[in-house]
């Protein structure tokens, strides 16, 4: 019984190779004859498929890889300079003192890129709140370009002060390809005094921001 | 035990990953894909309470203690006619101070006046604090950007001279309480009093102290 069994898979994948064998016969060409010149000829068709990609960083990232921990953006008012109009600096990111790489890639065409939050920031108070628009960033080139990237200042999507969808930004594609890098740091503008607390944090609060590129 | 080390040697490696950020790859990438990145924001707001009674600079602590000063002229001795104060006295003059208040800790602040006693002459005669009046109103030079100009009341000065007065509060909007304005003292000149210097820069109980408190 065993013997019939495997009699009937070697026969099985005899069949099987013989038919992969047809289907794999690629062009030749034979010339005989006794002229001087013979020439023979044999072609090969490529195709190469390229699949439709989308890649967004915004903070430390790994190139074209995904990781899901969110980087945060820590800013400290001086006591003494509470609602003073100057900007406070933020610390954290991955370039450090509230700067944030930001990557973009895609091979689709035209990429739109924007920022999107769930509301002003509060201190757990509701009523007590800091409106985005009162986050300042800096958009510059990175320090050093990547290989085959645009380095340069990537305009921020403005935020939307009271929460929502931000202003659009458009990243205009080179023959369908976008290959955008740069960096965005961050300020408190501290234009006005606010009650004491802690305003968002590390996905409450409303203080985190999902930044989405898309791509049609 | 040695799938458990390896399990244990791969989770280190991996373990470094977890604290990338946020980075989003979509491949392949439909029509219409999208990728996205968040980050997450902090801002730290300390609390803090300021207090001018004259002259001083916002958010910034000055020492400096003006002098409200009050001649009454000969003719008017007691008569009933308010004097007021002269020209130098107070940053905004004749008597008038700046009043501004920012606080961020509480849903109220309480202003309070304080007194050492009654002003005297350093010979025994003395003027009630009761014998100065007060009008509060909005700065005129226009409202600081952030505050509410207003006339912030005064502070009773107490009845009997000695401590605290009557507090003033002061109530916050959304935590925060910033209230300027102005008061411009005079002298009721109600009674007739032995010739004298009364209260002075920090004699004869000349001095107020006013308090803002934030529980």
């Amino acid at each position: 019984m065993q013997i019939e069994a495997r009699l009937t898979l070697l026969a099985a994948l005899a069949i099987a190779l013989v038919s992969v064998s047809v289907s794999a016969h690629a062009e030749s060409d034979f010339a005989s004859g006794n002229g001087a010149s013979l020439t023979a000829t044999a072609r090969l068709d490529f195709i190469v498929t390229i699949p439709r990609v989308l890649y967004l960083r915004v903070g430390t990232g790994t190139s074209f890889t995904s990781v899901g921990t969110v980087d945060l953006i820590n800013i400290t008012v001086p006591a003494a300079a509470v609602g003073n109009g100057v900007a406070v600096a933020a610390t954290g990111g991955d370039l450090g003192a509230g700067a944030v790489t930001v990557r973009v890639m895609g091979n689709g065409g035209n990429i739109t890129l924007n920022s999107n939050t769930a509301g002003p920031l509060h201190n757990g108070v509701a009523a007590q709140q800091i409106g985005w628009n009162r986050i300042n960033v800096a958009s510059a080139p990175l320090a050093s370009t990547s290989s085959g990237f645009n380095n340069s200042a990537i305009t921020h999507p403005a935020f939307n002060a009271t929460g929502g969808a931000g202003t659009a930004v458009l990243l205009t594609a080179s023959n369908k390809m976008v290959q955008q890098e740069g960096q965005w740091t961050y300020s408190y503008a501290n234009t006005e005094a606010v009650a004491a607390g802690t305003y968002g944090g590390v996905g409450v609060n409303n203080g985190r921001v999902t930044y989405t590129a898309s791509m049609p | 035990m040695k799938r458990l080390l390896l399990v244990s040697a791969l989770a280190a490696l991996v373990s470094p990953m977890a604290a990338l950020a946020e980075s989003a790859m979509v491949a392949p990438a439909a029509a219409a894909a999208t990728a996205a990145a968040k980050l997450d924001f902090r801002i730290v707001v300390p609390r803090v309470l300021f207090l001018q009674v004259g002259t001083g600079t916002k958010f910034v602590a000055n020492t400096g203690v003006d002098l409200i000063d009050f001649t009454v002229p000969a003719a008017n001795v007691g008569d009933g006619t308010v004097v007021a104060a002269t020209a130098a006295s107070g940053d905004l003059t004749n008597g008038a101070v700046t009043v501004r208040v920012m606080g961020n800790g509480a849903s109220t602040i309480s202003l309070n006046s304080a007194t050492t006693g009654a002003m005297n002459n350093g010979s025994g005669a003395t003027v009630g604090w009761n014998r100065i009046a007060v009008v509060a109103a909005p700065l005129t030079a226009g409202t600081t950007t952030g505050f509410n100009n207003t006339g912030i009341a005064h502070p009773t000065f107490a009845a009997s001279n000695t401590g605290n007065g009557t507090a003033t509060t002061l109530n916050a909007t959304n935590g925060v309480v910033r209230e300027e304005g102005k008061w411009t003292f005079s002298y009721l000149n109600t009674d007739i009093l032995a010739a004298g210097t009364y209260g002075g820069v920090n004699t004869n109980a000349g001095r107020v102290t006013y308090t803002a408190s934030m529980p």
